[in-house]
C-alpha cells in the first residue's frame, strides 16, 4: 500500500494494487488530469511529473516506487499556475494543441531546479526526451531560456 | 492560381457547381431571437441573443460561438475577435464558446455545409459569416440607444462596448442596452464594400456567394468596417486556450470524468477488418476491476473499473480471428511499386484529366518530340514516392460516452475535428436519430486530419448499447497506431520538356494516390470525375508554363486511409519543386532566379520568395553546408520556405541547421497565430521528411510506438525565422502551408550537397548513402 505525498498533501492508496502506474492513479483517483497519457513507455514525456524533484515519466512508474515519496504534478507546480516557467510559457505563446506541454513544463522545470542555468545544449539535452507533434519546440527552449536568463540577470 | 486562368480550371468549376452546394449562412443569421442551439436555459437571466453566434448578458459579458474547433491553431482567438471586430466589443469581455453540432446553422458555407474543421477553410469560411454576425449584434445595440435618446441612428458611435452620442454627450454600455435591446424581426443588409472578393479555391472552385458582397438589391445596405478601422482583426492578442494548457486546468476528450464511470479498452486483430472468431477471457475476468468482456463486431472490450485494470484484463485474453480479411493482401511496399508502375503505364492507366493548360493535343506532342529527338529539346523526368505517414496526434484516440436507460440516447465527449460525423456513427450504432446524440467537443491533443472521422466513439457506442453504462475508451498508442488511417500512398511522376535555353515548354504530371475522399465522399468523387482533389491539387502551380496536364489516378487498397494536414499537396509539391531546382541546375540557373522568372505573372509568389531570399540572405555561401528553396502556392496562400542543410556522409545523417520562411496569407487574422502556424508546420513537415514511414506486410503494421516510429525531436529541430506579410488579399488559410515547402527544400539543399535527388519521401540516410554510393 503505497503512501506518498503530492502536491503537498498526503495521499493513501489503499486498496489500490501496487503495480498500477502512477500515471493512472493521479488521473482517475485524484482527478488530476493536467498528466497526460500519451506512449505508455516512456518515450514521449507527457505523463512526466516529478518524485522528490526529480522528473520522472509517471506511466512507467509504480505506485510501489513512489512509497514514501514527494510527487509534484503541474497542477502542484505553483500555487496560482505562477511558476516562473509557466509565465513564460504564457509570453512565448508556447501551446498549439497543448497536450504536451504539462510535461514539457515538468521536465523544464526540474531542470531549471537542477541548473538554474543551462546553456542551449543542455536545454536541448534534457528536453529531448519530450515529444511536441505540433512543432512548438522553438518556443519551449526561448521560454525556458527567458526563465533562465532573467534568473542569471536578478 | 493567380493571373492565367485556364481551360481546366473553368471547366471544373462547371463540373463543381453543378453539385449544387448553395451558401445557407443568411437563413441562420436572420432567424432572429433564438438563442444557439445546445443552451436553452439561460433565458432567466436577460441575455441578448441578436443571431446564433453571439449573447450578449447584462453584466457586460459577450458570448460568442466559435465554429471552428479549437485544435491548437487558433481558432478560438481568431475567428471570435472577426465578431468582436464588428460589434466593436470590449475584447476582455468576450468569452467563447465552441458551437454544437449542427451543420444548418453553423456549417462552413466554403466546406459544402459541413461543420468540418479541416483543410485550412476555417479562417475564410467564417470571416463573412462572423463579422456579419457581429456587425447585426451591433445595430441592436445601436437601435436600443436611439430609441432610448430619441436620435437618429446615424449619430450614434460605437466603441469598447459602449454606444456614445457625442452631439449629447451621452453614453451607454452594452451591459445596460442589453435590457432594453429588441431584436427586430428583419435585419438590414450588410455589405463590406472595401472587400477584396475571395478568390477561386483550387478544391472547391468559385468561393461561395459572400452574404457580403454588394450588389442591386443592397442599395439601403449598411457597410461594414474597412481594414484599416480594424481594431482586433490583424493585431495580435494572448491566445485564449493557453493559460488553461500551462496550468493543467485544459480538459481533452481524455480526461471527460462522469460519476460512475468504467474504462475500456479494445483489443482489435493484426489486420484491419480482422474479426474475432474464439474469445477466450477467463483470465482477464479474474483481473480485480474488470466488470465485464465485451464482444464487438470488430474486437473484444474490456471493461474494467480503471484504464490500467482494463489493459491488464486485455493482456490476457486469448482469441482467434476469423481468416479471410481483405486487408491482408496488403503491402506497403508492393503497392508502393504498383503505383509507381501505374503512374509510368499512362497508356494503361490514363486515369483522369483534371487540368489542362495550353492546347493538350500541343503538350502530347511536345512530350513526344522531346523523347524522340533529344537534341533539340530535352524531356526531364521526376518521380517521387511518399510512404503512408501516422498522423500521430499525441493524446491517443478516445471518448467518453452516455447513453441513456432506454438506450435512446446518448451524451459523448471527444475531441473530434467534424462533430456531426461523430453523431452520425454513433446514432447508426445504437439506432437512433442523429439529433438523440449530443456531441460535447473537448479540446484536441493534436488531430492533424486524424480527428476528421471517428475512432474511439464508435468503440464506446457499441459497449454503451450492450451494457448500458457510462464508458470511457482509450486507445493505448500501440491501438493508436495500429487502427490509424494512415496519409495515402502517393507517387508522383513529372515530365517536362525544356529548350536549350532553359525555358520550360510543356509538363505533365501524373498523380497515383490512395485515397480517404472517395471512402468519405462518394458522391463529391463523382463530381470529381472519379478523382481525389486532395492528391492532385498541389500539382497546380503558378509558374508560367504554357502548356501543363495533369492526371489523377486513383487507386483503394485494402487499407484504410485518411488526408493528413497538407493533403496530397506536400507529396506532389517534394516532386514539383525538385523538378524545378534539376531544370535550373542544368542550365546553370540560380533556383531562385530561374523561379523568379517563371513567376512574371505572379506578384504574391515573387513576394514570397524575394522576401525569404532576403531573409536568408540568399547569395551569401555557406562553408561544408548548402540552402535549398521551394515555393509553394496553396489554396491562394503563399509560401517560400529556405533550409540551410548539411549532410554527414558517412552516415548519410542529413542535419537542418536553420530554416527561413515568408507567408503571405492574405489579410491575417492573427500574424502571431500564422507565424506559430508556420513554425509548427515546418517541423511537423521535417518529421515527415526526414522520419516518417508507415510499413505494412501482410496487413500487419509493422511499427507500434514512437520508438519504431520515431518523430522529431527537439534534437533535431532547427532554428525557424517565419516572416508574415501584412498584404491586402483576401483571407486565406494558415492551417496547412506551412507543412509543405521543407521537404522539398531539403532535397533540394541535398541535391547541391551529393549532386543529386533523393526520390522517396522520408529521405532516411540509408537512401543517401545509397544515392552517395550508387
Amino acid at each position: 500500500m503505497a503512501k506518498f505525498e503530492i502536491n503537498g498533501r498526503g495521499v493513501d492508496a489503499a486498496g489500490v494494487a501496487d503495480d498500477m502506474p502512477l500515471l493512472w492513479f493521479i488521473r482517475e483517483h485524484l482527478d488530476l488530469t493536467g498528466t497526460k497519457f500519451g506512449c505508455g513507455l516512456g518515450l514521449c514525456g507527457a505523463c512526466t511529473v516529478h518524485l522528490n524533484g526529480q522528473a520522472i515519466r509517471s506511466c512507467l512508474t509504480p505506485l510501489s516506487a513512489v512509497d514514501g515519496g514527494k510527487v509534484t504534478t503541474i497542477e502542484g507546480l505553483a500555487p496560482n499556475a505562477d511558476h516562473p516557467l509557466q509565465l513564460a510559457w504564457i509570453a512565448e505563446q508556447v501551446p498549439q494543441c497543448g497536450y504536451c506541454q504539462s510535461g514539457q513544463i515538468m521536465q523544464a522545470a526540474a531542470l531549471l531546479a537542477n541548473n538554474p542555468h543551462p546553456t542551449d545544449a543542455q536545454i536541448v539535452d534534457a528536453m529531448t526526451g519530450n515529444l511536441c507533434r505540433c512543432g512548438t519546440y522553438g518556443r519551449i527552449k526561448r521560454a525556458i531560456r527567458r526563465v533562465a536568463d532573467a534568473a542569471r540577470d536578478r | 492560381m493567380s493571373g492565367s486562368t485556364t481551360i481546366a480550371v473553368s471547366r471544373r468549376l462547371f463540373l463543381i457547381q453543378s453539385s449544387a452546394v448553395s451558401c445557407s449562412v443568411s437563413f441562420a443569421l436572420t432567424a432572429c431571437g433564438r438563442p444557439p442551439v445546445g443552451r436553452p436555459d439561460r433565458k432567466a437571466t436577460s441575455s441578448l441573443t441578436p443571431n446564433y453566434w453571439v449573447t450578449l448578458y447584462p453584466d457586460g459579458a459577450v458570448e460568442v460561438v466559435c465554429p471552428g474547433i479549437e485544435l491548437g491553431q487558433g481558432a478560438m482567438t481568431a475567428m471570435p475577435r472577426c465578431l468582436a471586430e464588428e460589434l466593436d466589443a470590449d475584447w476582455s469581455s468576450v468569452r467563447v464558446i465552441p458551437a454544437p453540432s449542427d451543420e444548418k446553422t453553423f456549417g462552413n458555407p466554403l466546406f459544402w455545409g459541413m461543420q468540418l474543421t479541416a483543410g485550412s477553410r476555417t479562417a475564410l469560411g467564417y470571416f463573412d459569416t462572423l463579422r456579419l454576425a457581429g456587425a447585426q449584434a451591433r445595430y441592436v445595440l445601436l437601435n436600443a440607444a436611439a430609441r432610448k435618446w430619441e436620435v437618429p441612428l446615424e449619430e450614434l458611435h460605437t466603441g469598447a462596448s459602449t454606444v456614445t452620442h457625442r452631439l449629447s454627450g451621452r453614453s451607454a454600455s452594452y451591459a445596460e442596452l442589453v435590457r432594453i435591446a429588441e431584436v427586430p424581426q428583419r435585419f438590414p443588409d450588410f455589405v463590406a464594400p472595401h472587400d477584396r472578393p475571395q478568390l477561386t479555391d483550387d478544391f472547391f472552385g468559385d468561393a461561395p456567394p459572400s452574404v457580403l458582397a454588394p450588389g442591386p438589391k443592397k442599395v439601403h445596405a449598411i457597410p461594414l468596417k474597412s481594414r484599416r478601422e480594424y481594431k482586433l482583426i490583424g493585431h495580435d492578442t494572448p491566445r485564449l486556450d493557453i493559460p488553461a494548457k500551462v496550468s493543467g486546468a485544459a480538459r481533452y476528450g481524455i480526461d471527460a470524468r462522469l460519476p460512475g464511470l468504467l474504462y475500456a479498452v479494445v483489443e482489435t486483430g493484426p489486420v484491419q477488418g480482422d474479426v474475432p472468431e474464439t474469445i477466450d477471457d477467463a483470465a482477464a475476468r479474474a483481473i480485480r476491476g474488470v466488470v465485464d468482456v465485451v464482444r464487438l463486431p470488430y474486437g473484444v472490450a474490456v471493461v474494467a473499473t480503471g484504464f490500467f485494470q482494463a489493459r491488464s484484463g486485455r493482456e490476457r485474453l486469448k482469441i482467434s480471428w476469423k481468416p479471410g480479411a481483405a486487408g491482408r493482401s496488403y503491402d506497403s511496399a508492393e503497392v508502393m511499386d504498383e503505383f509507381s508502375r501505374i503512374a509510368t503505364d499512362a497508356r494503361g492507366h490514363p486515369g483522369v484529366r483534371v487540368f489542362e493548360k495550353g492546347d493538350p493535343k500541343a503538350a502530347t506532342a511536345t512530350l513526344r518530340a522531346a523523347r524522340a529527338h533529344p537534341s533539340a529539346t530535352r524531356l526531364i523526368t521526376f518521380e517521387t514516392r511518399s510512404e503512408l505517414v501516422y498522423h500521430a496526434p499525441l493524446e491517443p484516440q478516445n471518448a467518453t460516452l452516455r447513453i441513456a436507460d432506454d438506450g435512446k440516447s446518448a451524451e459523448a465527449w471527444v475531441g473530434t475535428q467534424w462533430p456531426k460525423l461523430d453523431q452520425d456513427f454513433v446514432s447508426r450504432v445504437l439506432g437512433t436519430a442523429p439529433e438523440a446524440v449530443r456531441i460535447n467537443t473537448m479540446f484536441t491533443g493534436g488531430s492533424f486530419g486524424r480527428r476528421q472521422e471517428p475512432g474511439a466513439i464508435v468503440d464506446a457506442a457499441h459497449i454503451a448499447r450492450i451494457l448500458r453504462k457510462p464508458i470511457k475508451v482509450i486507445w493505448t498508442r500501440e491501438d493508436d497506431l495500429k487502427r490509424n488511417p494512415f496519409r495515402q500512398a502517393l507517387v508522383s511522376r513529372i515530365e517536362a520538356v525544356v529548350d536549350d535555353r532553359g525555358r520550360i515548354l510543356a509538363m505533365s504530371h501524373r498523380v497515383v494516390g490512395d485515397s480517404w475522399f472517395v471512402r468519405m465522399f462518394p458522391d463529391f468523387f463523382k463530381q470529381y470525375h472519379l478523382s481525389d482533389p486532395g492528391n492532385w491539387v498541389g500539382a497546380l502551380c503558378d509558374y508560367d508554363i504554357p502548356l501543363q496536364t495533369v492526371d489523377c489516378v486513383t487507386e483503394r487498397r485494402a487499407l484504410d486511409v485518411c488526408y493528413m494536414r497538407g493533403v496530397g499537396v506536400t507529396q506532389t509539391k517534394f516532386a514539383q519543386e525538385c523538378l524545378i531546382d534539376q531544370i535550373a541546375a542544368q542550365h546553370h540557373a540560380d533556383p531562385l532566379e530561374f523561379r523568379l522568372s517563371l513567376l512574371k505573372a505572379s506578384p504574391r509568389g515573387t513576394q514570397v520568395l524575394e522576401s525569404v531570399a532576403q531573409m536568408c540572405n540568399w547569395g551569401q555561401v555557406r562553408s561544408g553546408r548548402a540552402l535549398g528553396l521551394a515555393f509553394t502556392p496553396y489554396s491562394n496562400s503563399y509560401a517560400a520556405l529556405v533550409a540551410e542543410v548539411s549532410v554527414d556522409r558517412k552516415t548519410g545523417g542529413i542535419r537542418v541547421h536553420e530554416v527561413w520562411c515568408a507567408v503571405d496569407v492574405g489579410l491575417a487574422l492573427q500574424p502571431a497565430i500564422v507565424a506559430a502556424q508556420m513554425e509548427g508546420g515546418i517541423i511537423q513537415g521535417m518529421s515527415w521528411a526526414l522520419f516518417e514511414q508507415i510499413t505494412v506486410k501482410g496487413g500487419a503494421v509493422q511499427q507500434s510506438n514512437f520508438d519504431g516510429y520515431p518523430i522529431l525531436r527537439m534534437s533535431d529541430a532547427p532554428e525557424v525565422h517565419v516572416r508574415v506579410l501584412s498584404t491586402d488579399n483576401a483571407v486565406t488559410g494558415a492551417g496547412e502551408i506551412g507543412v509543405m515547402q521543407i521537404a522539398p527544400a531539403i532535397n533540394n539543399a541535398l541535391a547541391r550537397l551529393i549532386g543529386k535527388h533523393l526520390t522517396r519521401m522520408p529521405m532516411l540516410s540509408a537512401d543517401v548513402l545509397r544515392a552517395l554510393h550508387a
